[in-house]
């Protein structure tokens, strides 16, 4: 034995999950001890000390059970009305709001009333398991779903109630209460069994001794096969080998009224032999009537309840097929049906059984017979669509003999016979098997009459001719199974294709989809092909709010909001056709990832029936992609950040560093400057104190200048630079930028070529002066004194540009792109001389907000540099005549 | 109102240190200076010493500068000039709007200050609104004759370019937004319609052979107004 699988059975002795624990005790009938065995045991715990409390108990007013409840705290029940009837249910939310550590839940069986979160009580004893609340709860055999059938064949009695056999194999402890059906039956007598008045007659009946007997036998195996199954689980924790070898159990359904109880059967059998078990369904195209369709669902449903997987397939043969995946998945057993309504089947080929008998060497075959009070199948429904089917049999069958009357001068007799086959073999491809082999009599009666000898009757001649027919026949029968074969194949596939084809497309789309939005926008767009559904991602904020991501923006109804919250928090699918609040218009389905919900997929089918299993398997299977896509979306999307604030964080410290290098600059002469005035002011002359106040002045604009600089540069980081645009004259931009730098221009011999006539520019007038002076101070820090600086202004029909070029000693053309970067000069250090180096990178960043751009070229005479500033025009205002 | 050789100024600014120099300036200018710290204080000495001129700051530890200014204009007329800080031109236009009578922009050179300052008190003297006749330098309006003229020769300007320039000399040295430009010349509808206002500032720069990067005459606030300056 491996560890693995010692690993598996040790993890599922485990508290599941801090999940709460279940006992069940599990009866034959009412009135057998259950819920006072249940009391006893809650008593007990009582008196060690244990928070309990009785969610329901259902005492009947048999007195001896009511004794048992004194002490024992109970929640207050809920009421709510239904069609103005008042009924009261166990309060979920009540329970879930002050847990306590072990609940009583009587009757787990029993279906809530409309209106409540979930129809079944044993969805509500799920979500309490869930919420770590333990459990004591009641329930009866026939509630068993997989013993459904044969409680109804024991007892007549078709019991509607009922509970998923895995709820049972999930207890962890289950108790038989145990009575002989003798002493049972005296207690009825005495009536100390609650049994309502109005079902008296039908109780009687099935209080019967044979009755009780049974189900009692039906009780005790059950828990029998609940021990079995321990007993094996406890072999697999000491790390032996288990009794039985694990395999797998198919059972393959079709469309038929037997599907249902070929399930249940199937539920049992894994149940006893302890198999995991899988419903196949194969679909060959064959066309189904809604009937049809409704009973298959409904297995598919039931299997989905008792714990097996539900699995279709496409192809053209349904032995094969399903052998081929039983070994597959290696399955040890295939369960078939074996149903009275393919006589066809019968006696034109062999049944499916005995194909699979066949083709499945090495496995277990079983077959179920159909049950035999069963009612022929009505017949089918898409009669309409059959008889014009059958129609064009004939018609071919008409047109066959036609042509033959008309070429029988030219061919002989046994060729003619080719042009029949002809039409057999149309109408096979056409339609089905059955109309090709009414076409294939039909033209051997029309061959027959007006070919064979003697010619215009049924009789024949000759001894050879009735072989030729024979032969005829059977190639027409041959060839026609053959074509209509050929031809579901050939649509199973197309069917599967499309698909298929659907799939990778969406995952196509999702693979090109960067974000949460786009990944939202791709799903969407591939499931809006389905015109009868209305589809809505919702995603949940932490303060529960719902939101509309993407699709349909609808109101939803206090259920369906409450839908959609159970589905987020407990992952699985709420709403329309489930159920759990299954009132309003939408199915829930939860995309899921590790962590949790990313978003909530809701479908709501405009004829508000449920959806089909089949729409909803697709959903799923588009669902998983999706989730998956979003997921990555949300990691992408984390690691951007984390990118971004690694950068951020980088960009920070520079710029504190570089900050406090070039602020304290200008203080430091600023300081100097007074102090030298304050304390030796008598003994320097005139000229000099003066120099040494303008110095001060210089310095004081300088610092000015940086932290106008600084706050510039956090309106453009904060990426919410608004725009203020206005339009502006470029004379006035280059006069303001020039009157603040006066000081720094002064010792140069500055140049200005503005031409009188100019467009006006839409912009934001004092960015575009900041950007200006940045590039003027940068100029004039690299200018040699009394070196000349030219500002010129020039436009076209595009863009207006802003040149300044000086005579220092110029940029490289390696370093043209660098000198943007925000503190290319501070990562210089010193020699970079003054400056944080943000100038020019606000410079970029401003003019590139107003969509421009700046470049650099080679300065005045080919020394220096020029620095271009190009502004895009917009088109210029209308003035009136008037001006 | 205080004697007409020494106007009274009020500064109202939180600053010790701008107080200071501001007091130290004026005081050498000759004009008496009284000093709030706050709004409210600044306030209640409006109302008890009628000064002359308000230096209200905008940023002030209890009030909004623009409260103070919204409370003062309900009961006073007094000139204000505002300090405030560059980064904020709506800030100024608001404070403009608000009936502030001109601004200057911290950090700001005392010269700049005290030609706002003596353009105001002369402005409340109510000397120009009686002049038929308004020079600066080389330049001179007569507003009877809508004449102008530039070194004593006639300047022939269009009727939007004489208003422009009028309404800037009517308010010699200070601020005019270009919104009451705007809506006193081109009506309320085209107080957004800024371009009218560049062109024609522009045509008037020509014929007064003004350079905006030297100018003798108009000066442009950026985002805010023009203002023709007092020589």
């Amino acid at each position: 034995m491996s560890d693995a699988v010692r690993a598996d059975a040790l993890l599922a002795e485990m508290p599941k999950d801090g999940r709460g624990r279940l006992k069940v005790f599990l009866g034959a009938a009412p009135g057998v001890g259950k819920t006072f065995a249940m009391l006893q045991a809650a008593q007990a715990q009582l008196r060690q000390g244990v928070d309990l409390r009785a969610g329901v108990v259902e005492t009947h007013g048999r007195a001896e059970t009511e004794a048992l409840l004194v002490g024992v705290p109970q929640q207050a029940q809920r009421s709510l009305t239904y069609r103005d009837v008042g009924m009261t249910e166990m309060d979920l939310d009540g329970i879930l709001a002050k847990p306590p550590k072990l609940l009583l839940v009587d009757e787990l069986a029993h279906s809530n009333a409309p209106g409540s979160r979930h129809s079944k009580r044993w969805q509500d004893v799920r979500e309490l398991l869930e919420a770590g609340i333990d459990i004591y709860t009641t329930v009866n055999v026939q509630h068993l779903e997989s013993l459904n059938d044969q409680v109804r064949a024991i007892t007549g009695v078709q019991v509607r109630e009922t509970v998923p056999d895995w709820v049972l194999q999930e207890a962890d402890e289950i108790l038989l209460i145990d009575l002989p059906p003798r002493e049972l039956l005296e207690r009825l007598h005495d009536g100390k069994v609650y049994v309502p008045e109005q079902a008296r007659a039908a109780i009687d009946a099935f209080f019967s001794q044979t009755n009780l007997t049974a189900l009692r036998e039906l009780a005790m195996q059950t828990a029998a096969a609940r021990v079995d199954a321990d007993l094996s689980r406890r072999y697999r924790l000491q790390g032996q080998q288990a009794p039985t070898l694990r395999g797998r159990l198919l059972v393959g359904i079709d469309a038929s009224e037997g599907a249902e109880r070929l399930v249940r059967h199937a539920s049992r059998v894994a149940e006893r032999r302890h198999l995991p078990w899988s419903v196949v369904h194969v679909d060959i195209g064959a066309e189904r009537d809604e009937q049809g369709l409704g009973y298959l669902q409904a297995a598919q449903q039931l299997a989905e309840r008792l714990g097996g997987e539900v699995i279709s397939l496409r192809a053209g043969e349904v032995a094969k097929t399903l052998v081929e995946h039983a070994r597959e998945r290696r399955a040890s057993v295939i369960l078939v049906g074996r149903s009275r309504q393919h006589l066809r089947r019968r006696y034109f080929g062999r049944g499916l059984a005995e194909r699979l008998l066949a083709l499945g060497q090495g496995l277990e075959i079983s077959v179920l017979d159909s049950a035999s009070e069963l009612l022929p199948a009505p017949r089918r429904a898409s009669a309409p669509l059959v008889w014009r089917d059958y129609g064009l049999a004939l018609l071919a069958a008409l047109l066959a003999t036609g042509v033959s009357l008309g070429v029988s001068r030219f061919l002989e007799l046994p060729n003619i016979s080719m042009v029949f086959l002809v039409a057999v073999l149309l109408v096979a491809v056409r339609s089905s098997l059955g109309p090709a082999l009414a076409c294939a009599g039909l033209s051997f009666l029309a061959y027959d009459f007006c070919f064979i000898p003697p010619v215009w009757s049924l009789t024949i001649e000759r001894q050879q001719d009735v072989l030729t027919l024979l032969f005829f026949l059977l190639m027409a029968a041959l060839t026609g199974n053959l074509a209509s074969r050929q031809r579901r194949q050939l649509e199973a596939l197309r069917q599967t294709q499309a698909e298929t084809t659907a799939l990778l497309d969406l995952s196509r789309k999702l693979t090109a989809a960067t974000d949460r939005q786009a990944v939202l926008a791709a799903a969407l767009q591939h499931l809006s092909g389905c015109n009868e559904l209305e589809i809505s991602v919702l995603a949940r904020s932490d303060d529960e709010v719902w939101k509309v991501e993407a699709g349909v923006q609808r109101l939803l109804t206090e259920q369906e909001r409450a839908a959609a919250d159970w589905a987020w928090q407990h992952e699985r699918a709420a709403g329309l056709g489930t159920g759990t609040l299954p009132g309003g218009r939408w199915w829930w389905w939860p995309l899921s990832a590790q962590e949790g919900p990313l978003a909530l997929l809701g479908v709501s089918p405009k004829d508000q029936r449920p959806l089909a299993p089949e729409q909803r398997r697709l959903l799923a299977a588009l669902a998983q992609p999706l989730a998956q896509a979003l997921e990555r979306a949300q990691l992408a999307q984390k690691l951007e950040a984390a990118r971004l604030h690694g950068q951020t964080e980088e960009l920070r410290s520079a710029l504190l560093a570089s900050v406090s290098h070039d602020l304290r600059t200008p203080l430091t002469v600023m300081r100097g400057s007074i102090d030298s005035l304050l304390t030796l002011g008598e003994s320097i002359s005139l000229d000099d104190r003066r120099e040494l106040l303008q110095g001060t002045r210089d310095e004081a604009e300088r610092l000015d200048r940086y932290i106008q600089n600084l706050l510039d540069m956090t309106r453009l980081g904060h990426g919410g630079l608004a725009l203020a645009r206005d339009w502006v004259a470029p004379a006035d931009i280059v006069a303001s930028a020039v009157q603040r730098l006066r000081p720094l221009l002064a010792p140069l011999q500055v140049e200005l070529q503005v031409p009188q006539q100019l467009p006006l520019l839409y912009v934001h007038g004092a960015l575009i002066e900041q950007a200006l002076i940045n590039v003027l101070e940068n100029a004039a820090r690299f200018s040699p004194s009394a070196g000349r600086l030219r500002i010129s202004v020039d436009s076209d029909a595009q863009e207006l540009r802003f040149s300044v070029s000086d005579q220092g000693p110029g940029i490289p053309a390696h370093e043209r792109e660098k000198i943007f970067d925000m503190f290319y000069t501070a990562a210089r250090g010193d020699r970079g001389g003054q400056g944080t180096g943000l100038g020019l990178a606000i410079c970029q960043g401003m003019i590139g907000a107003h969509g421009g751009r700046v470049s650099v070229s080679e300065g005045i005479d080919g020394h220096g540099a020029t620095l271009c500033l190009h502004l895009p025009l917009h088109p210029q205002p209308v003035l009136d005549d008037e001006q | 109102m205080n004697t007409r050789n020494q106007p009274t100024l009020l500064v109202i600014d939180d600053e010790a240190q701008i107080r200071k120099f501001l007091r130290i300036s004026l005081i050498a200018q000759g004009y008496k200076v009284l000093e709030a710290v706050n709004g409210s204080d600044g306030l209640a000495h409006a109302a008890l010493s009628k000064p002359d001129l308000v230096v209200l700051d905008l940023g002030l530890p209890d009030m909004d500068g623009q409260a103070v200014l919204r409370e003062l204009r309900e009961w006073s007329q007094v000139p204000v000039l505002v300090l405030s800080v560059r980064a904020s031109e709506s800030e100024k236009v608001l404070a403009l709007d608000g009936g502030a009578n001109d601004y200057v922009t911290k950090p700001f050179g005392i010269q700049e200050f005290l030609a706002r300052v003596r353009a105001l008190l002369r402005q409340a003297g109510g000397a120009e609104q009686a002049q038929a006749r308004i020079s600066s330098g080389a330049l001179s309006v007569d507003f009877a004759y809508r004449r102008v003229t530039l070194d004593g020769v006639e300047v022939a300007l269009t009727r939007k370019e004489y208003d422009v320039l009028a309404m800037l000399a009517r308010h010699l040295g200070r601020v005019v937004t270009q919104q009451q430009l705007l809506k006193d010349i081109w009506g309320p509808s085209h107080a957004d319609d800024s371009h009218y206002l560049r062109v024609v500032v522009g045509h008037l720069r020509q014929k007064l052979n003004d350079d905006p990067a030297a100018p003798r005459f108009i000066v442009t606030e950026a985002g805010v107004g023009y203002r023709l300056l007092e020589l």
